[in-house]
């Protein structure tokens, strides 16, 4: 006979860590329920330090596949490279343009916007004031002749 | 020395104090999963009169059968589904997660302006990439991490998040941008600095035109671009080298 997944209910965890998160409940979906007998087999029979186990000597955990580490694609770049786009940063700027303080959203002709698009019908964009390239306008105008 | 984005772009995170909802602010929200099905909660009779308006059926639609109802009946989703005039719920799988707030907020009356607009603003959901061991997040392929870390990918944008998140990198999916009210975010009192937001707007740019430095825009968001793509054009060269 052999054991297949039981039907239990799911304990509700609730983790602080994240990554946690991810691993215990797979771990305990597949061994929580599982009958002692069957779970003995699986950790001396199918386990990797197990399968190639050798009676009296130290076990070898080297077999287990491991998630190799992230290696950041800028310690790639070669020294000079990096200190010449350090160089490159340091003379950008960066206004409060970019960074905008405010809570809310005053432009009149943004809302105006809004509104239109929201609205039911089509809409015309301002002729000279938005850049629309001319392969995007073939694309519109194919979809409103649909 | 190990030399990382952080390194390189600099620190992308500092303390906020304040209480707004300003653009950059990292906060919690509530995103959905990108699902294929959804389920759809409905009384049996719309009739609160009748004893059958407490009980429910619930019922599982998928996306792909929807959008092809709809079209065939040039119906739109909602209007499918009775969204719009039934005591209908939609079920749907959420997580909070972290978002940056990309736009102030709409106002709460503006002419012409739907309530349902009142106090939204638009934010991008933060995913982690790389987890605090430095390893890539469980089930994502190395590879494709690693990519996105070089700027590979345009709907992706890399941020290190070490210290602040329970994250070494975490990335914005783009492709996942939402409108949120703000009075249902919570603030993490942290915040883009200036350049990051910076970069982020020219990756949104990017993103949505398929140009990174194009000569239309400002010319000092256009140095920002270009400063980008020459990164970008780097950290791609030396791991396509280091993959060989």
């Amino acid at each position: 006979m052999r054991w297949t997944l039981p039907r239990f209910d799911k304990p509700r965890l609730k983790f602080d860590n994240v990554a946690l998160e991810g691993i215990i409940p797979t771990v305990l979906d597949r061994f929580a329920a599982m009958p002692y007998n069957e779970l003995l087999d699986y950790v001396y029979f199918e386990t990797a330090p197990m399968k190639d186990a050798v009676k009296g000597q130290p076990l070898d955990f080297g077999g287990i596949p491991k998630s190799q580490r992230f290696v950041d694609p800028v310690s790639l770049l070669l020294p000079g490279t990096f200190q010449q786009l350090r160089k490159k940063l340091e003379k950008l700027e960066f206004d409060e343009m970019s960074a905008p303080e405010c809570e809310e959203l005053v432009d009149p002709n943004v809302l105006e916007l809004l509104v239109t698009i929201d609205g039911e019908g089509l809409f015309t964009l301002p002729e000279n004031e938005v850049h629309i390239d001319a392969d995007f306008k073939e694309d519109l105008k194919a979809l409103t002749e649909d | 020395m190990e030399q990382n984005l952080r390194d390189l772009l600099g620190e992308p995170f500092e303390q906020y104090a304040g209480d707004n909802i300003v653009p950059g602010l990292v906060c919690l929200a509530i995103v959905p999963y990108q699902l294929r099905t959804l389920h759809v909660v409905r009384p049996l009779s719309y009739n609160s009169a009748s004893p059958s308006s407490a009980a429910y059926k619930l019922s599982k639609i998928n996306f792909e059968q929807l959008t092809q109802r709809a079209n065939g009946m040039n119906r739109l989703p909602h209007v499918e589904l009775s969204l719009r005039s039934d005591e209908d719920l939609v079920v749907y799988k959420v997580k909070i997660r972290p978002v940056i707030v990309l736009s102030p907020r709409l106002p709460e009356k503006a002419k012409g302006l739907p309530s349902y607009f009142a106090y939204s603003v638009l934010c991008v959901p933060l995913y982690t990439l790389v987890d605090k061991d430095g390893f890539p997040k469980r089930g994502y392929n190395l590879v494709a991490a690693e990519k996105i870390a070089a700027l590979q990918c345009r709907q992706f944008f890399p941020i290190p998040s070490r210290t602040y998140l329970d994250s070494a990198i975490s990335f914005l999916r783009l492709d996942n941008i939402q409108a949120a009210n703000r009075n249902i975010l919570r603030s993490k009192q942290i915040k883009l600095t200036k350049r990051w937001l910076a970069f982020i707007r020219v990756w949104i740019r990017f993103y949505a035109t398929g140009k990174l430095a194009e000569e239309q825009i400002p010319e000092r968001e256009r140095k920002t671009a270009e400063f980008l793509n020459t990164v970008k054009e780097l950290l791609s060269e030396q791991l396509e080298k280091s993959q060989y």
